[in-house]
């Protein structure tokens, strides 16, 4: 099984932010994960020839397609070319189409958990990224109705038929900033803050940023904001979003999955110190409430 | 509907190439060691993989 034994510390800028100079995409997305991994490989006398680079881009990169594929490109290219220089083997060096995210996070997921070939016990995965957001379970059909997404995921000999969809606008900064358009700014959703100062525990993004004096943070108009957003972008219809995200549970299999949350969701959770707790949207709704109300919060 | 937490990348995409030949890939053997680079719309990691 693989696992994780090192990460770079420093994360680059999104490949999505080269759009407009995608010649700098290679050079400073690119170049420094593989300096650090470089200093790493030394250290442990690992040499470079045994470690293939996969680069594989997400949502963030579909968007920069969609609007301008020349640009998304040429950032492929520039990547390429920068792991190509490197010395490390190229394994992969593309982007992955929203289902397929899905579906390989799915196959992740259940690899690792060593519940790939269970027909009971497999898991779901919830994956929120960026951009786009992932939903994958196994069907518990072979076949499904039209438009349900239904993927054949051929492994270890089985055909597996998995449930993957990708919203396309439902990752964690889209979504926000969707929810903020539509709702004040999103004044709910942020740190109440009488005394003026600006938010102390969270930033709001700079492209829609709150007054700190006006945000007024409430658990119920928030989360009613963000279902909002759920409801309006989840709602659009497209080859890998087939189906609606209120629609999913009646799907076969869906209510018999255990879901893993991937994505932003650990991230959340551990930094809201909930990663443990029992019942996660209780803790959330009173670990974010306290988190963010009070006059300086 | 229950959560279980956890952080991964899409990392069997490339370590066990031949774990998804019908979905993308198409190399036959697995190498010991992968880096994978995670291209996200908010940031670029990498992240070290060996086949334990």
């Amino acid at each position: 099984m693989p696992q994780a034994i090192a990460e770079a510390k420093k994360r680059t800028p999104g490949l999505s932010s080269f759009a407009s100079s995608p010649a700098k995409a290679g050079p400073e997305a690119i170049t420094p994960l593989l300096t650090q991994l470089s200093q790493y490989l030394i250290e442990q006398g690992i040499t470079k020839p045994e470690v293939p680079v996969a680069m594989l881009a997400t949502a963030g990169m579909r968007n920069v397609k969609a609007a301008d594929p020349s640009a998304a490109q040429s950032i492929l290219a520039g990547t390429a070319a920068t792991i190509a220089v490197s010395g490390y083997p190229t394994a992969a060096n593309r982007i992955l189409p929203g289902v397929q995210e899905a579906t390989l996070a799915w196959l992740d997921a259940n690899a690792l958990g060593n519940t790939l070939t269970k027909k009971q016990g497999s898991v779901g995965i919830i994956e929120i990224g960026g951009a786009s957001a992932q939903v994958a379970f196994r069907s518990a059909k072979a076949d499904g109705p039209p438009r349900t997404s239904i993927q054949q995921v051929r492994v270890a000999g089985m055909s597996i038929p998995v449930v993957a969809v990708s919203y396309l606008g439902l990752g964690g900064n889209d979504a926000r900033s969707n929810m903020q358009t539509t709702n004040d700014a999103g004044a709910f959703c942020f740190p109440n803050n009488s005394s003026g100062q600006a938010p102390s525990i969270y930033m709001p993004t700079s492209v829609r940023p709150v007054d700190s004096s006006t945000a007024r943070y409430s658990w119920k108009r928030c989360a009613t904001a963000y279902n909002q957003t759920v409801s309006t972008v989840g709602g659009k219809r497209s080859t890998t979003a087939p189906v609606a995200p209120v629609a999913l549970r009646t799907l076969p299999g869906f209510n018999s999955a255990t879901f893993i949350g991937l994505g932003s969701i650990p991230f959340t959770y551990s930094d809201l110190g909930i990663e443990n707790e029992p019942n996660e949207q209780t803790s959330l709704r009173q670990s974010t409430t306290r988190m963010c109300t009070g006059t300086n919060a | 509907m229950k959560f279980r937490l956890m952080m991964t990348a899409v990392v069997i995409t490339a370590l066990y190439p031949a774990l998804v030949t019908p979905i993308g890939a198409s190399a036959a053997t697995s190498p010991k060691y992968v880096a994978v680079i995670d291209a996200g719309s908010s940031g670029t990691r990498l992240t070290l993989f060996a086949d334990k």
